[in-house]
């Protein structure tokens, strides 16, 4: 990986991170999740003395749904963009090859979110903190979990606008979220099932995204100790998958005719 | 300017047709919401299972006071709650004072749920709870003292509390003893509801003590038992009957013996 490999990406994802935070539809978003974080103390307020608990699992709901929000709008949008304002040409008439522009989106827009997230988190630990419940580091932890789902989000939009409209892109991202978060589900309820039906499950289970590893919102709503070795395994598991999609993305975007 | 003046009568009218509508307005019920089984919400809520359990409990405790019959939609809206958020202690200790409070027939669905609360959670408060709802509505004293064991060996439980727990069933008087159990649930609860039924319980023992010391001290003084409780406000020893927060009419029997009935 030479130097101006990295400088290349470095200098797109910059711009794309620019480009993001001016986007109106981000500031939008957050301002709604300002007011849905606030509002989480109110709904603590008539919880009959549960407002913690409904503060602490309400507002990391929050930020993971605002999260997902951010990331699926920006990221289908970002390649598409850059087509239809014709700039892509202009960008790849310089020495820049297809990897460097979705290693620099991919980049750029996964620094935006990580903003805007670091920014609800520290709206979130204000009102932990000022409803007594101190430092609650655990959710931090929680909050870096949920970096690595958005990453692997950025990665799957961005995937998908290799080849599809941004709508088109929004839908399946949001199908995969859903069954990503569903397929503990999808092999309980085939578990008495045949063995073709098994075997099917199966592949889908470790082929798609799992996303069920990346909440550990429960465990943090109720301080539970979690094992380093688990820390890994999920970051590994996000870090693979991610490398895997902008590969893919990047191979799809070379044989696009553009 | 004129545009302006528009606008600002246009939202008077707003407000004017706002309240008109109120005023018009037939009182309507609650109308509860409509809680999916719990496999639905799993696959739907995106792994937030603890932020829908929480969305429940709210819907739940609004249900309280605002629809009338079975509380059906309580009882499932709890036991929703405790398959998303098994951790979530509260909703089990809740249901386990105030569904028999609510509906008697509802005791049952309350023990099946403390009893889950105490395998899945290490929260005093669930324990002991179930203890005091199998020792006040089932009477059940070999159960309330397997849980308050349980709960003055759980973690977090106030000192005083524990000295209850552990020392139940080795006092005399079984009315000082849940007299001490109700004032523990007073203290350590920010539930109104739970609060208000607490208070009206202290409230009721401390007149039957009152009557129980008054026809006492008429005997004492008369020789023989009074007929009703009106003869001990006739002969002064008390100012007034005591009104009773759940409706009760007091009686006396031939051997002095105080009787109630709604």
């Amino acid at each position: 990986m030479n130097s101006i490999f990295l400088q290349n990406v470095f200098t797109i994802a910059k711009n794309t991170f620019k480009e993001t935070v001016r986007n109106k539809i981000l500031y939008g978003i957050l301002a709604f999740a300002l007011v849905y974080m606030l509002f989480t103390l109110f709904l603590g307020s008539i919880s009959l003395g549960e407002d913690l608990h409904v503060i602490r699992s309400l507002g990391l709901a929050g930020i993971y749904v605002f999260s997902v929000i951010i990331t699926v709008f920006l990221g289908s949008s970002l390649l598409y963009r850059e087509i239809e304002r014709k700039t892509l040409y202009f960008v790849l008439s310089k020495p820049v090859s297809h990897a460097h522009l979705i290693l620099g989106k991919f980049f750029g827009l996964l620094a935006s979110v990580a903003v805007s997230m670091a920014g609800m988190a520290v709206i979130y630990l204000s009102l932990v903190a000022f409803e007594g419940g101190g430092f609650d580091s655990l959710a931090l932890l929680s909050i870096l979990y949920q970096l690595f789902e958005m990453a692997l989000l950025i990665a799957l939009t961005i995937f998908f606008s290799t080849f599809s409209m941004p709508l088109i892109s929004t839908l399946y991202a949001v199908l995969v979220i859903y069954i990503g978060h569903s397929l503990d589900l999808l092999m309980n309820a085939v578990a008495k099932s045949g063995v073709f039906v098994q075997v099917l499950v199966k592949g889908i289970y470790y082929l798609l995204p799992n996303l069920a590893k990346f909440d550990i919102r429960n465990l943090v709503t109720y301080d539970t100790h979690i094992a380093l070795s688990q820390v890994f395994f999920v970051i590994a598991y996000a870090v693979v998958y991610i490398v895997v999609l902008l590969s893919m993305a990047i191979f799809l975007f070379e044989q696009r005719e553009l | 300017m004129t545009r302006i003046s528009v606008i600002v009568l246009l939202l008077f009218a707003v407000v004017f047709v706002q309240f008109e509508y109120d005023t018009r307005k037939p009182p309507a019920g609650f109308a509860p919401l409509v809680i999916f089984p719990v496999p639905v919400l799993r696959s739907a809520d995106l792994g937030l299972d603890s932020g829908t359990a929480s969305l429940i409990w709210l819907n739940a405790i609004q249900e309280i006071g605002t629809i009338s019959g079975s509380y059906k939609g309580l009882v499932n809206d709890i036991k929703t709650i405790n398959a998303l958020d098994p951790k979530f202690a509260y909703p089990y200790a809740f249901a386990e004072l105030v569904l028999p409070g609510l509906d008697p027939a509802k005791t049952a669905d309350a023990i099946a749920i403390g009893q889950k609360g105490v395998e899945n959670t290490s929260d005093w408060r669930v324990p002991f709870y179930l203890a005091s709802t199998y020792l006040i509505h089932m009477d059940d004293r070999e159960n309330a003292l397997k849980y308050f064991y349980i709960a003055g060996h759980t973690p977090g439980i106030p000192s005083g509390l524990q000295g209850t727990a552990l020392n139940f069933g080795t006092q005399k008087d079984k009315r000082t003893q849940t007299k001490a159990i109700w004032a523990g649930i007073y203290e350590s609860t920010n539930d109104e509801i739970l609060k208000g039924q607490a208070e009206s319980n202290l409230i009721h023992i401390d007149i039957l003590d009152t009557l129980d010391r008054g026809i006492a001290i008429y005997k004492q003084t008369k020789g023989i038992y009074p007929k009703e409780v009106q003869d001990l406000v006739s002969a002064h020893i008390l100012k007034e009957i005591p009104q009773d927060p759940f409706g009760f009419v007091y009686t006396i029997d031939k051997d002095g013996k105080l009787g109630s009935h709604l």
